[in-house]
């Protein structure tokens, strides 16, 4: 219905740290980092926001969990995590927005990481391009059959 | 009525952003709690879901409906799912389907009577999102109004982030276009409301 409108983008953004900064330190830094992605994109009266979500994964299941509809409301976010201190986060971001390219949003993403990293804590920020995000299939369907839901022939572990 | 037995499919409609995700959650958790064996289905649209991988980070199993939109590129694909789940699952009890924000939701109506659901049998429920009542005039008049006529209920969500008046003229709207529709307003962050607990699974509960 608006999937023409609303075309996603996602970003793989790896963080690190040359020490180990609590959960919460992390929370409000990557905060920080998609408000003001927000905020640039907001700038532009012809971009509508759908939704910007991210997951910050901090291992196998621990992660923060991020929502933003618009640049009037607060970012939401929801720590799922059991761990005190880290110096390393994996997050994957998508973005819904209308009228932007996946270039423009790229760039204001890269200025948003590139202000929190001249902000101190000694993080470093990158945005990994051109790289395949795998995804894990988990069709349930017996070996050696043709997966009732992809069509395809592949085995559980594919 | 659903026949032999078939689980129930609840489908949680409404645009990107508006709860659907935290509502699935609530309602795995609450179907949890009355032991009850529920099929999660995911539709993203995006190269990567967030929705499923956080799912899976929680423990659970997701079917995911990648590569497009449910209403359109993927409703073959819904419809061999559902038919999947049927076909292998005796014990279910719900089906809880999670379409993109930006679907068609009566596109999805056909995949889903298809496997054998007549269309009173689709527990739809449309999670409408009060902070953006000017966004869903402006922008997004059909998808309102194909939602709400296809809705068996409303849930008005994040009560807490606006006036009891922006609240009610969410309820006033939705009753515009289906009068009589019955409105849930609540902060799906806490825990849902014991009235919507007896409507969503009365049968069980009661």
């Amino acid at each position: 219905m608006y999937q023409e409108e609303f075309l996603p983008v996602v970003f793989k953004v790896e963080l690190r740290s040359e020490q180990c900064l609590s959960v919460e330190k992390w929370q409000k830094l990557i905060n920080t980092i998609l408000r003001s992605y927000v905020d640039d994109i907001s700038k532009n009266e012809e971009c509508l926001i759908g939704h910007i979500k991210a997951l910050a994964e901090i291992d196998k299941a621990n992660f923060i969990k991020y929502s933003c509809i618009n640049d009037l409301n607060h970012i939401n976010s929801e720590v799922h995590c059991k761990q005190n201190n880290i110096n390393k986060i994996n997050m994957i971001i998508n973005s819904l927005v209308s009228n932007i390219s996946e270039n423009e949003s790229c760039q204001f993403l890269e200025k948003s990481c590139l202000l929190a990293e001249k902000a101190g804590d000694q993080i470093n920020i990158e945005i990994v391009k051109n790289e395949k995000i795998t995804i894990k299939k988990t069709h349930h369907h017996k070996e050696n059959e043709v997966c009732p839901i992809c069509g395809e022939h592949h085995l559980h572990k594919d | 009525m659903i026949k032999n037995n078939r689980p129930e499919v609840i489908l949680f409609t409404g645009f990107l952003g508006s709860g659907k995700t935290t509502m699935l959650l609530k309602t795995i958790e609450m179907a949890s709690v009355y032991q009850k064996k529920c099929a999660i289905i995911i539709n993203e649209i995006g190269e990567v879901g967030i929705d499923n991988r956080q799912m899976r980070m929680l423990g659970y199993d997701v079917l995911d409906l990648f590569g497009g939109c449910v209403c359109c590129t993927m409703k073959v694909t819904l419809e061999a799912t559902i038919n999947h789940l049927l076909e292998n699952n005796d014990d279910l009890d719900y089906i809880l389907f999670e379409p993109s924000g930006v679907a068609d939701p009566l596109a999805l109506y056909e995949a889903i009577t298809n496997c054998g659901y007549a269309e009173s049998d689709i527990q739809n429920i449309f999670i409408f999102d009060p902070t953006r009542i000017d966004f869903y005039q402006k922008h997004l008049k059909t998808l309102f109004w194909d939602s709400v006529n296809l809705a068996k209920y409303v849930v008005i969500n994040k009560i807490d982030e606006v006036s009891k008046e922006r609240t009610e003229e969410a309820a006033e709207m939705a009753a515009s276009i289906k009068p009589g529709i019955k409105s849930f307003k609540m902060n799906l962050n806490n825990e849902l409301t014991s009235e919507f607990s007896q409507y969503l699974m009365g049968k069980e509960v009661s």
